[in-house]
């Protein structure tokens, strides 16, 4: 069990390329226990992308070309084979954005907690069906869906098995990428309640990328906005939500947002296009669409200063 | 007042699922009653399985309904043109589609899907289509340089506006927009949404946006229609039934929308999902609604008017 102190997973400086196209460029950001870590950003941005490279999920293409990875003090990077798999599942799982593709279709919603069980250890013999029931009913599915096949799941009941199955072998550290995209408002908000509520019982830490950068004020401890593969600003989610961000790109996504009822403000679009991280622009890779961008903003790439609230940014300060 | 443009009245939609002895089947629609007036936006909000795309699909003719009418300007061309729409139809009424990355062909520049409109419909010959495609995306704030792109070439909200040019190439009067924005980026939803406002405000177009998202819906449109189960839950003026829902169902959708204030709250409303198959007698809702009563599961709501212009389908709704 990790310290409250030491990170379950503290990412640093890591770099990911495909080929010669750096999709995601030096991002840090660490999660402690309890903690929600929000990853958010534009498509191309990089945020799946330096999650699953963090964990060593990256399928090639993808090469982690930088930086360190450290789950509960161990570094990732460094890790073999066998001691991988041992701690995928056990020590981190991911419940990945697609539930239909991530169920084997030719086995029982009950087979892949087998699976999962028998991959680490767990004889049939110690209850694993009994454990699995009671994962099921955590995550707010009847028990006798054990014998279900995927298909005959909804969308939204295939997402909380993969959630179910994330939680298995009670890991301290649950990795989500873009979990509730594809369902609906109303499901989409039953099953985060469901997750807040596990992690409150549970004490586990959670990654969370996604594009919705509303669902992260509410759902995140902080929140990590990445932009064409950088980290440009990483803040308490809470500082964001009461206007204190600094950074003009998470300003602008801010101020993209349709307004809460109630609210008087009309949303902005941001100007322009995202960056292409196969060719991107030189300095601040954000400084064509930025309305404040100064002559130095296209030459030179700014460093990400502060601690509690970094930003990268030449025209703000940090915390 | 004058009539609206699009009334559908009563419209029914169902497909068949097999089965025997009986047959069973779908229903995705049933007894929909809908307008769209000129220089309006009327938004069809709802879940998966509400019925809100079938009935775009109706309205465009590209689906079928087996009971009901479906008038334009007064006209039921459900009996006028009952073997599918005219030509003359499908230039009054233009669809945009979901998925901009799969509704343009990427083998042509897309200037190319806008130029055959144009040339179909009449509305430019050889000669002065080039002209009038670079017209076309000036008007939907697209540079006349992009005509010769691939859509490979453009971002998400570039595509979607190359769809929505190609639309309004024929000048229609009524726009059907089926979740317009759900691929785009947050940073450039807005300004296809603002899109839509200007046709309607500037150009007096009418537009239908069938969408699942609350806060953009409420953001552009004059009124919204709840569905639940292919049924009218809620209708009337946007701010009112998207902000200060009546309809039980419509508050569970507007509380699960809602942003900004933590996930403390629970839901009102328990899980389920939408009788769509053989459904059961009464409000589809009943199962799921908090404030049920024997009454719901055992005849269809009435529809209450708790103001003149804004319905609530209903057995607890008090009338105005």
């Amino acid at each position: 069990m990790a310290e409250p102190t030491v990170p379950v997973l503290e990412v640093q400086d890591l770099s990911i390329a495909y080929g010669p196209v750096r999709a995601v460029d030096r991002v840090s950001f660490a999660v402690g226990r309890g903690e929600t870590v929000g990853m958010v950003g534009e498509s191309g941005s990089g945020k799946s992308t330096a999650v699953l490279g963090a964990l060593r999920l990256l399928p090639a293409p993808g090469r982690i070309v930088g930086g360190t990875a450290r789950l509960e003090g161990h570094d990732l990077l460094a890790l073999d084979a066998p001691a991988l798999r041992e701690r995928w599942g056990a020590r981190v799982a991911l419940v990945p954005q697609g539930a239909l593709s991530s169920l084997n279709p030719l086995l029982r919603v009950g087979d892949h907690f087998a699976e999962t069980f028998a991959a680490h250890g767990v004889r049939p013999s110690e209850g694993g069906r009994e454990r699995a029931a009671s994962l099921l009913a955590k995550v707010g599915l009847d028990p006798r869906h054990l014998d279900s096949w995927p298909h005959a799941l909804s969308g939204g009941m295939r997402q909380r098995v993969a959630i179910a199955l994330g939680l298995a072998l009670d890991p301290p550290l649950l990795v989500l990428d873009e979990p509730t995209t594809a369902l609906d408002v109303v499901v989409e908000r039953e099953i985060l309640l469901q997750l807040v509520q596990l992690q409150r019982e549970a004490g586990f830490a959670m990654v969370f990328v996604t594009h919705d950068l509303a669902l992260l004020l509410e759902l995140a401890t902080r929140v990590a906005v990445l932009y064409a593969g950088r980290l440009v600003e990483e803040a308490p989610a809470a500082v964001l939500a009461a206007g204190g961000a600094r950074h003009p790109y998470t300003r602008g996504l801010l101020a993209a947002l349709p307004p809460a009822p109630g609210e008087a403000r009309l949303p902005v679009s941001i100007p322009g296009v995202a960056a292409n991280v196969a060719d991107p622009p030189p300095g601040c890779r954000y400084h064509p669409r930025c309305p404040l961008a100064e002559p130095r903003c296209s030459v030179e790439a700014p460093a990400t200063r502060g601690t509690t609230h970094r930003v990268a940014c030449h025209l703000v300060e940090g915390a | 007042m004058t009539a609206p443009l699009l009334s559908l009245r009563g419209i029914g939609v169902r497909f068949p699922q097999g089965g025997w002895p009986r047959h069973r089947f779908l229903r995705a629609a049933h007894a929909v009653d809908l307008d769209v007036g000129r220089g309006e936006i009327v938004a069809l909000v709802g879940e998966s399985g509400s019925g809100k795309s079938t009935l775009g699909r109706v309205v465009a003719r590209l689906q079928e309904a087996h009971a009901g009418q479906l008038l334009l300007d007064g006209v039921d061309v459900l009996r006028s043109e009952p073997g599918g729409a005219s030509l003359a139809y499908r230039r009054r009424v233009q669809l945009v589609f979901q998925d901009p990355f799969a509704s343009l062909n990427p083998v042509h520049p897309v200037g190319h899907g806008v130029a055959r409109s144009l040339l179909l419909h009449g509305h430019a010959t050889a000669a002065t289509v080039r002209e009038r495609v670079q017209a076309g995306f000036a008007a939907v704030g697209l540079g006349k340089e992009l005509v010769d792109r691939h859509p490979y070439a453009l971002s998400g909200g570039q595509r979607q506006r190359v769809a929505i040019a190609r639309a309004l190439a024929v000048e229609p009067e009524l726009i059907v927009a089926d979740e317009p924005t759900s691929m785009l980026d947050v940073s450039v939803r807005t300004d296809v949404l603002r899109l839509f406002r200007r046709l309607a405000d500037a150009e007096s177009r009418a537009v239908l946006l069938v969408t699942h998202d609350l806060a953009s819906a409420r953001l552009v449109s004059d009124r919204a229609v709840v569905l639940y189960a292919g049924r009218v839950m809620e209708s009337g003026p946007a701010a009112r039934v998207l902000a200060e829902p009546r309809h039980p169902y419509a508050r569970l959708l507007a509380a699960a929308s809602r942003r900004h204030d933590g996930l403390a709250a629970p839901l009102p409303g328990r899980p389920g999902t939408p009788p769509v198959v053989d459904p059961p007698p009464g409000c589809p809702f009943a199962a799921r609604c908090p404030e049920a009563i024997p009454a719901c599961t055992a005849a269809d709501a009435p529809v209450v008017a708790v103001a003149p212009d804004h319905l609530v389908h209903c057995h607890r709704a008090e009338p105005a």
